[in-house]
């Protein structure tokens, strides 16, 4: 019930900070690219549409979460409305957990909204160059689906990163950690092969120890695929569910343990 | 929140260990090389190249350069296909064009392992045009490929010609230059090339992959002193050995010569061949 009203409230806040406004330029880049670069790319319209669009939709969700998500406990101590939460009969992990349920439901909200102006521009094209006479390429939908909703994974995890981050450190240096993480989690796979061909046994073991240590956001990008029109197994999809699942548990949990030690003066 | 303590550090290294796991489950459906493959998709075209990088040009270089000799490794330890390899290295040296390892490698590489003696001489001409007297390897490398692939004398010539004249060159390049305009013993030659590019490689696969065809050029060399045992054979016996061993049993050789990746072999008309295990094209 605590951690419900706490996400409420968080997501409540964060669309009076306007953030939603975000939407309005995703619009202008999905409609642009689908008017300019598919002309451009004869014959790839709706791949280019789709491309532009699931790329958007995930640095636009990384920038909310990471933005939002690294202000949301600096701000409460800015405005010294933490004394007020703390001193209530709330447990620290109530408002861990309602914090990030709240930004969750934000990005989710965000997503969808996303998700629903990238259906519209495709179809709409689609119906354009049909009545052009032009055949155009399938659009796709279930592959399209399932690449959204591992972008939502992606983005649950990196939001559960943003509050970790916003609880240990400063609200600038959060955002740097966060950013940093994101880049670094789609260059996990780098360090592992990179790792395998040092001839060092310690560099490699601590590459190995990377490997499997930090995020691997690659997990829940099936982009590539998606270009090359392969079929993405829903046992794929569950396995890269469940370890974004299981990460962001773990990132959670460590944020709930040091936030329970924070002193508050 | 002492209560939850234990149970939440407990909770914690279980979802750790458990998305370790997961790790290995989606590598398994997945293999990051393969991945990493499918990544190269999205380098756009070399003259996008530069404005997509977002002026991030040394950086996306670096990043490329490694996973370039990465993707070397693998498929040398595996499958020997190398597809993309071209496609990488001319975009790392658009983004850096004085990455002056990048040309050397992909000039020796590309040659040697892809049988692609075109894209290599393209690479190292591009390299030769961007970093002009920088380094002498790359008019030598240039030189062997003109030499050995395209049977241009005078081109390998003036190469190495251009290659003495740099600093750093070693001494005997003059003399490959002569050996070039008087068209002598091309496998000779050629091992004598192969060694010094040999002696300019540390990574182990590359210095593999050189050592591999200095061993064929090698047991094509002892060709013709086995043709010459056979000739011998003939006017004794009047008739072909029907297996090299033959030779030595006669005692016109001492035994026969071995090397790693193939075996000599005689036909009924008594020429000798060495044939490869390797399909590659190797002229």
């Amino acid at each position: 019930m605590i951690i419900r009203t706490i996400a409420i409230n968080t997501f409540k806040e964060a669309i009076r900070d306007r953030v939603l406004y975000n939407l309005l330029i995703f619009t202008v880049v999905v409609i642009v690219a689908s008017v300019l670069l598919g002309r451009l790319t004869i014959g790839h319209d709706l791949r280019v549409i789709k491309d532009i669009g699931l790329a958007a939709m995930s640095v636009f969700g990384v920038l909310i979460a990471t933005f939002v998500g690294t202000n949301l406990v600096h701000k409460e101590i800015r405005r010294k409305t933490i004394y007020t939460i703390i001193s209530k009969p709330i447990h620290r992990y109530e408002f861990v957990l309602g914090k990030y349920c709240g930004l969750l439901l934000t990005v989710f909200v965000n997503l969808v909204i996303m998700a629903v102006v990238l259906f519209s521009v495709l179809a709409l094209h689609g119906s354009l160059l049909a009545q052009a006479m032009v055949k155009p390429e399938t659009i796709g939908y279930v592959s399209l689906i399932k690449a959204i909703v591992l972008i939502f994974f992606e983005l649950m995890l990196i939001t559960s990163i943003a509050i970790f981050f916003s609880v240990i450190s400063s609200s600038v240096m959060s955002v740097f950690f966060t950013l940093s993480a994101y880049v670094i989690g789609h260059l996990t796979m780098d360090i592992k092969e990179m790792g395998a061909a040092l001839e060092s046994g310690a560099l490699k073991s601590l590459c190995s120890l990377c490997y499997y240590l930090l995020p691997n956001l690659e997990n829940l990008n099936i982009r590539a695929e998606m270009a090359r029109e392969l079929s993405v197994s829903m046992r794929f999809m569950s396995y890269a569910i469940i370890y974004s699942l299981l990460y962001m548990a773990a990132v959670l949990l460590i944020s709930i343990l040091y936030m329970g030690k924070r002193e508050f003066v | 929140m002492k209560r939850i303590w234990i149970p939440a550090l407990i909770l914690c290294i279980i979802s750790i260990v458990g998305f370790a796991f997961m790790q290995t489950r989606v590598d398994k459906i997945r293999p990051s090389r393969e991945r990493l493959e499918e990544k190269l998709i999205y380098i756009p075209e070399t003259r996008f190249l530069k404005t997509a990088s977002l002026g991030f040009h040394a950086v996306l270089a670096d990043v490329l350069w490694a996973r370039s000799v990465v993707y070397f490794g693998g498929h040398f330890l595996t499958d020997k296909k190398y597809d993309w390899l071209y496609r990488i290295l001319d975009a790392v040296t658009t983004l850096d064009p004085g990455n002056v390892l990048a040309y050397r490698f992909g000039g020796t590489v590309l040659s040697l392992e892809q049988s692609d003696a075109e894209k290599s001489i393209e690479l190292l001409k591009k390299g030769i045009r961007n970093n002009p007297d920088k380094d002498w390897r790359l008019h030598f490398l240039l030189g062997f490929n003109y030499f050995f692939y395209m049977d241009d004398h005078a081109s390998a010539a003036e190469c190495l010609e251009k290659a003495s004249k740099m600093p750093g060159h070693p001494t005997y390049l003059p003399r490959l230059v002569a050996k070039m305009y008087a068209k002598s013993g091309k496998e000779d030659t050629a091992i004598e090339f192969l060694r010094e590019t040999y002696r300019q490689y540390e990574d182990e696969n590359v210095k593999e992959a050189i050592q591999g065809r200095i061993d064929i050029l090698m047991a094509k060399k002892q060709i013709q002193p086995l043709q010459n045992a056979v000739g011998k054979y003939k006017k004794h016996y009047h008739e072909y050995p029907k297996e090299l061993r033959e030779l030595v049993r006669a005692g016109l050789i001492k035994k026969l010569p071995e090397y790693e990746g193939g075996q000599y072999a005689i036909d009924s008309a008594g020429k000798v061949e060495w044939i490869a295990e390797s399909d590659l094209q190797w002229p």
